[in-house]
């Protein structure tokens, strides 16, 4: 190996990770998971707990359906030591219906009635997914999950629904955030339903042990 | 020889353009595709999604600099052919290694 040429390989090196620090530096993530209290109408479980989970959804992502009860078990294993809260993040290059169905989910949380609304929004997902018009599906769930109809058009009518739904949407991205279902666990990133197990099974020390 | 090294600069750039994008991002969003391949999981998956954008960008690099030009390529045909072997496998069970859901999911 010529010495000439290691040197210039060290100095290529250097200059990729001095490249790659710039971009970051740009590019990158920016800020880091924070409390929201905008979102406390859509969390569950104890707020002191020791584990908190923040999901990233999109309500026509079959991912993020598929993590409803895996979230929904491991709180049921684990009473009090959870702390859920979802924020939305629809991909409408992928999922065309997916800001009105987070729209309608915000709107279901200033009536309270989130976690209702939710459920019937991934229960029913191939029923309203394909559909062309999904508002008429939306407006029967709503009815479903107990909505005042005249508050609930109004919301949905509003455009700063649609303006906060992107806004947390927007704030999901500068931390990185990039498909859904992102998790974030005690802060600690996973993305997808496949090493969410792992993650929560780790962060609640029970790995390995039957559930108490 | 000009057909050569246009193939070895855009192959170079390619991979430094894969590698860098991976790097500009949370590796987390990196690992979610390892772990969709099932092949890979716990802290194997997780060192891999940090080491190979980094492998992608140096060895990119080097190839475009014509600095042990084997060595890079050879490495960086090795990644495209893992990552290409694993795409046809899941292909072949299910369908896009791209789409949202977990093979065991939806087997």
């Amino acid at each position: 190996v010529k010495p000439a040429k290691v040197i210039a390989g060290v100095i290529l090196v250097v200059i990729s990770v001095a490249l790659v620090a710039v971009g970051r530096y740009h590019f990158g993530p920016k800020g880091r998971l924070t409390f929201d209290p905008r979102t406390s109408s859509r969390s569950q479980g104890n707020p002191h707990a020791p584990i908190w989970v923040v999901e990233y959804l999109d309500y026509q992502c079959k991912s993020c359906a598929l993590s409803v009860p895996i979230i929904h078990e491991f709180m049921s294993k684990h009473p009090g030591k959870v702390y859920l809260q979802l924020r939305f993040h629809p991909l409408p290059r992928a999922h065309r219906h997916a800001i009105r169905a987070a729209i309608y989910g915000e709107c279901a949380a200033k009536q309270k009635k989130f976690w209702p609304m939710h459920n019937l929004l991934f229960e029913k997902q191939d029923e309203w997914g394909p559909s062309e018009s999904p508002d008429a599906f939306f407006n029967r769930y709503a009815v479903q999950a107990g909505l005042d109809d005249q508050r609930l058009s109004a919301c949905v009518d509003d455009p700063a629904t649609k303006t906060a739904v992107m806004a947390e949407r927007d704030e999901g991205q500068a931390i990185g955030v990039k498909s859904t279902p992102t998790f974030f666990v005690n802060g600690k990133m996973s993305v997808g339903v496949i090493g969410l197990k792992e993650l929560l099974e780790a962060q609640s020390g029970q790995k390995g042990k039957e559930p108490t | 020889v000009i057909a050569l090294t246009i193939m070895r600069v855009a192959a170079a750039l390619a991979f430094m353009v894969s590698g860098f994008v991976k790097l500009m991002e949370p590796h987390e969003n990196f690992l979610a595709v390892i772990q969709r391949f099932e092949i890979l999981s716990g802290w194997p998956a997780e060192m891999m999604a940090v080491v190979l954008p980094w492998g992608e960008l140096i060895l990119g690099v080097f190839l475009l600099a014509g600095l042990w030009t084997r060595f890079s390529s050879g490495g960086l045909w090795f990644f495209s052919s893992m990552f290409s072997i694993l795409s046809l496998n899941w292909w072949w069970k299910i369908g896009s290694p791209f789409s949202s859901v977990p093979a065991k999911q939806i087997m």
